[in-house]
């Protein structure tokens, strides 16, 4: 595994996509919203940074997607596409969970002292 | 009589030539389309304008290491002319009547890249018609018409500089590894 696909080398923005898809497939948008929605519209991923994220995910393999049974778009023909979480993405937001813990811990043990 | 005949016949004369301008420029016009279309779409073209800018750059003898930089700026330059060029001839064939402003713009980007047969299409239409998407529910909101276009001509833009930058960082990776 390369430093660029070590789960502690999530960006923000990667953390915060594969938390909006661990429990249900989304399509893009809907990932935006829900990331606005569970920050009470502190944390905004705009298309540009959501897109090539989603990608880079999709090339280190902890998101699938499938294109969407809706007909496509009547102007462009573009069709939708739901991202779903994968095993391996999985275990790369709990790895980083169990690090952000383990810091925590350390922190206090650390102020004990 | 003799003026008239006259007269008739130069405005015969005017009307011919008229016609004949007419048809050439719209030759030239359709030529212009299909090169567009095929040509300046395909990924050799884009390879061949790349590596032709680099060489011709350095031949003038800029140094390699600002030839490179400045020659993708130039292809840039360039796939956003294409893009612009499609935009204004797409239009004016069967949809002139039906798709306006934006969704307009939005056309012509999906054409360009589906007709360009790019693996950018197949990877970056969902980003397409979730912008689409966002702006129908934008108008469903309420939210002022020349905001909407703003936002949706906006997003359209940076859509096409990301998708077109990533073209031609392949184009790049392709010729370093065939070197």
């Amino acid at each position: 595994m390369s430093s660029k696909d070590d789960p502690l080398n999530l960006t923000l923005t990667e953390e915060s996509i594969l938390n909006a898809i661990l429990f249900r497939e989304r399509y893009g948008l809907e990932i935006m919203k829900a990331i606005a929605e569970a920050s009470n519209g502190k944390k905004k991923i705009g298309f540009s940074s959501l897109y090539p994220n989603l990608r880079k995910l999709e090339q280190k393999g902890f998101v699938t997607s499938r294109w969407g049974d809706e007909t496509p778009e009547e102007n462009t023909g573009a069709r939708r596409r739901y991202y779903q979480i994968t095993g391996s993405g999985i275990a790369a937001v709990n790895q980083k969970q169990e690090y952000l813990t383990a810091l925590q811990s350390l922190t206090l043990n650390t102020g004990e002292l | 009589m003799r003026r008239r005949t006259s007269s008739r016949k130069w405005l015969r004369l005017r009307r011919s030539s008229l016609s004949l301008l007419k048809a050439i420029f719209s030759a030239i016009a359709v030529i212009v389309m299909l090169l567009v279309e095929s040509l300046l779409a395909e990924m050799l073209f884009w390879f061949v304008t790349l590596g032709g800018i680099a060489s011709l750059l350095i031949a003038v003898g800029i140094p390699q290491s600002i030839a490179s930089p400045l020659a993708i700026a130039i292809s840039l330059g360039l796939f956003i002319v294409a893009v612009y060029i499609s935009y204004a001839f797409y239009p004016k064939r069967a949809t002139r009547n039906k798709r306006k402003g934006e969704v307009r713009f939005a056309h012509a980007i999906a054409k360009f890249f589906a007709n360009s047969r790019s693996s950018q299409w197949y990877e970056y239409q969902d980003w397409l018609h979730d912008i689409l998407l966002a702006r129908q529910q934008l108008l469903a909101e309420k939210c002022p018409q020349w905001q909407v276009k703003l936002i949706t001509y906006r997003r359209l833009t940076v859509f096409c500089l990301v998708v077109g930058m990533n073209k031609v960082r392949r184009i790049v990776a392709n010729m370093k590894r065939s070197r």
